[in-house]
């Protein structure tokens, strides 16, 4: 198998290197790291790389962009995998990216969750999306006071909120500690409870319902 | 627009033909009309000279040329009368029949000039043009007068003459009506120029009334001169002092004085004989007693009399004043019970007494300013302002309150915005710092949790390695957050402020004299001192290239000082988001006060006083 190979773009440099060796240590081929936001674009254009990972917040104006650039790259290669890392919560804007599919959001100390980050990071190359669970929890909470969420059973919501992070069901089995098949019935109802379409592709599941969390709150 | 001045002129020169030919016809041919000719002339020179003197000052409005008409045409009469008088005389002047027929129709002259006044009198123009027509009138009534007489005679001519002398009759009244209007319709200025002229204006009816109860009841035109006489010299007089003096201070309130005075002296006596008759009727007359008390009658009634007096005539003579003072009274009282602004007194001023007055709060003391087109005297004004002082003084405290709270509010601001800057930059120190440290560092941990279970043993000496650069980074964490911290507050001063400056200076790289007093200064008064001390030896450094810096904080009589001086090149200055104004407000926030003195020759001084 092919190393992916990644663009890292991070301010600050122990970090930066810390995210290069980790990446490195799981097999990526690390093609640039760079500090700033126009470095990051231009090293995109140069390298041309299977996956981006950008700090949301880095100079010029250690504002947000990282976030800009990532616009910027989207447009430009609209099938680049881009994950991103944040200091803090940032529901609308996030969600509806990720729900493009190829995108990750993630709160930066995700990171020392070596296997989790790992995870989501090839969710992501693979075209798929990343969601950070503080992320799920404010959206599934502000969505579940009322409407069809709060027809669901705990389980059910618990799976929701997987899903929406972005993980396959037999990730999510193993994360609950059931069967595939459970997992597997827990969808299909909680899918016809918010009336939305079964289908067996599960990034287009996930999309689905991340569509239908960002439409209701 | 005309040169009323050249027409007053011409008329002047006129003037002194007909006086001259008086003389001469007087002095040569009648000298029984000498003392009568020389005092036309002396009544009416004033007329001719003021009247040149008006048109002179003021070349553009027409009352002086009017005012030398007057005495022109009066002395152009008087020199026809002299000159038909020696008709019949041995020595006759040539043509004197026929001037005779003439001069018995010219004496309508001598109301030509105070007629004009009437109407054009102070501006010069008529009330509006449908006026102009009596203006016209002035010259034809007297012209077609003059013309009946010469071509009626006898009977016909006395009937001939009866419609101009109507007309005349006519035209005084409708003069006095122009000057009603316009007395009604100016403001205070005009008002005391045409009082004047209706001091001797009311001469004119006067002088007219005796003259036709004079012919009536004697068949003789004696008082007639005297009448003219009285007119003519008191016209031009009151003309011309209402023209040229425009300020004409004090004149109602001499006036009002004496009237007062006068009523209040008859009055008294009035008082005086009604109590003397009437107690020595019950008494018996000349009794010590009966003046006893009636003097003191007289005396018990004369304060209040004087008061009553005072206020009665000042409410007809000077009424914009009066109305002023009691609107101005009923004002402050008004300020007094909450119920309006003291800033409204110019409001009310400038209701009751025209555009002209203001309210100056930022003189000191606050004052009342009238323009002279407000009609009040710099007495009047002082009486305002005592009378207004209250709200005038509250206007000034207002004021200033106003502005306190707005640099108060300007400084909180400045603070609050400091304050954010300063949150801000802690975030950004935390975050690139400590917080990356220790992500980087959570990692690194990680790594090593994770290889050995891949990869076997690491070797020893790469495992240390590893330790030694996550012990690295734990250790430039902490150092990282100690000088966040200190930047917060300094923890030296918990040392005392003398210790903390020390502290400072010791990483200042040029020797810095040192006279600190071991004070305990409270919080935050002892952040602020600090700071300042900081910025200022910072300035000092970076812009004025200082050679010495002196720091001295000792105990004064105000509460505690610190003075930072250098001998550097000045410039210190607090302009907005200079560390200088930040300083202020720090110290400001603390309750002291800071001064910055900052010249080329004797560098900067920067000192603050806490209480």
């Amino acid at each position: 198998m092919t190393r992916l190979r990644a663009v890292i773009a991070e301010d600050s440099a122990v970090v930066r290197e810390g995210i290069a060796r980790l990446l490195e240590d799981a097999g990526y081929n690390v093609v640039a790291k760079v500090g700033d936001a126009d470095a990051l674009i231009a090293a995109v254009e140069a390298e041309q790389p299977d996956v981006v990972i950008a700090d949301i917040r880095m100079p010029p104006t250690l504002t947000d962009d990282g976030a800009r650039a990532a616009a910027h790259l989207r447009h430009r290669y609209p099938h680049l995998p881009i994950l991103l890392l944040s200091q803090h919560i940032e529901t609308s804007h996030s969600v509806m990216l990720a729900a493009q599919g190829a995108f990750g959001y993630l709160l930066k100390d995700r990171v020392l969750e070596v296997d989790d980050f790992l995870d989501a990071l090839s969710r992501v190359a693979r075209g798929g999306s990343a969601l950070d669970p503080d992320v799920v929890a404010s959206l599934v909470r502000s969505n579940g006071r009322k409407g069809p969420l709060a027809a669901l059973s705990p389980r059910e919501r618990d799976v929701l909120g997987l899903m929406a992070e972005g993980r396959s069901n037999a990730a999510i089995a193993a994360h609950l500690t059931l069967a595939e098949r459970t997992v597997e019935s827990h969808i299909g109802s909680l899918l016809s409870k918010l009336g939305l379409t079964d289908t067996a592709d599960g990034h287009r599941r996930v999309l689905a319902v991340l569509t239908y969390l960002t439409a209701a709150s | 627009m005309k040169r009323w001045d050249v027409a007053a002129g011409a008329l002047a020169a006129l003037a002194l033909v007909a006086a001259t030919a008086q003389l001469v016809i007087s002095v040569r041919v009648v000298p029984a009309l000498l003392a009568e000719n020389l005092v036309a002339i002396a009544v009416t020179t004033p007329a001719v000279v003021l009247g040149v003197v008006v048109a002179r000052r003021l070349p553009h409005n027409a009352v002086g040329a009017i005012l030398t008409l007057t005495g022109t045409a009066s002395l152009l009469d008087t020199a026809l009368e002299s000159w038909a008088v020696t008709a019949g005389l041995p020595n006759a002047l040539p043509g004197a029949d026929a001037v005779a027929v003439v001069a018995g129709g010219t004496w309508m002259l001598h109301y030509v000039g105070p007629l004009l006044l009437a109407l054009l009198f102070p501006t010069g123009r008529p009330l509006s043009p449908v006026w102009r027509l009596a203006v016209v009138a002035c010259f034809a009534i007297p012209i077609g007068f003059l013309a009946a007489q010469l071509l009626a005679t006898g009977e016909a001519g006395m009937w001939a003459s009866v419609p101009f002398l109507a007309g005349l009759l006519a035209l005084l009244v409708i003069s006095v009506v122009s000057v009603v209007l316009r007395y009604r319709r100016s403001h205070e200025l005009q008002r005391r120029q045409m009082r004047w002229l209706l001091v001797s204006a009311t001469l004119l009816p006067i002088a007219l009334v005796i003259c036709f109860a004079e012919f009536g009841l004697f068949g003789t035109t004696n008082g007639v001169g005297i009448a003219l006489a009285l007119l003519i010299v008191a016209l031009p007089i009151s003309v011309g002092v209402a023209m040229l003096r425009h300020n004409l201070w004090g004149y109602d309130r001499v006036l009002a004085g004496t009237v007062r005075w006068a009523l209040l002296v008859a009055a008294l006596s009035t008082v005086y004989a009604v109590a003397a008759v009437a107690l020595g009727l019950l008494f018996g007359p000349d009794t010590p007693l009966v003046s006893a008390i009636a003097t003191l009658i007289a005396a018990t009634v004369f304060l209040p009399l004087q008061r009553l007096l005072r206020r009665w005539i000042d409410a007809r003579f000077q009424p914009k004043r009066e109305l002023l003072l009691s609107e101005v009274r009923r004002f402050v009282l008004a300020v007094r019970d909450g119920r309006v602004e003291p800033e409204e007194l110019q409001t009310v001023l400038r209701r009751f007494g025209g555009a002209g007055l203001s309210v100056r709060v930022g003189d000191v003391p606050a004052s009342i300013h009238a323009n002279p087109e407000s009609g009040l005297t710099a007495a009047d004004v002082k009486e305002l302002e005592s009378e207004a002082r209250l709200p005038l003084e509250l206007a000034v405290l207002r004021a200033d309150l106003r502005e306190a709270l707005t640099q108060t509010a300007a400084s909180r601001s400045r603070l609050v915005a400091a304050a954010d800057d300063e949150r801000r930059r802690i975030q950004r120190d935390l975050h690139d710092g400590a917080q990356a440290n220790l992500v980087a560092l959570g990692m690194r941990l990680r790594r090593l949790q994770r290889n050995p279970g891949r990869a076997g043993s690491i070797p020893a000496a790469e495992l240390n390695d590893d330790l030694d650069a996550s012990v690295e980074l734990v250790q430039r964490t902490i150092s990282d957050l100690r000088a966040l911290a200190q930047g917060v507050r300094p923890s030296s001063l918990d040392e005392g402020l003398d210790a903390a400056i020390r502290g400072m200076v010791q990483s200042v790289p040029m020797p810095v004299e040192l006279s600190l007093d071991a004070i305990s200064v409270p919080e935050p008064s002892a952040t602020a001192a600090y700071y300042l001390a900081a910025e200022a030896v910072t300035n000092a450094l970076k812009h004025a290239r200082a050679g010495r810096i002196r720091i001295a904080l000792e105990k004064v009589a105000e509460g505690i000082r610190l003075s930072v001086e250098d001998n550097g090149s000045g410039g210190a200055s607090e302009t907005i988001g200079s560390g200088l104004a930040g300083i202020r407000d720090r110290v400001e926030a603390a309750g002291g006060r800071l001064s910055v003195s900052s010249s080329h020759e004797t560098g900067t001084r920067v000192e603050a006083v806490f209480p």
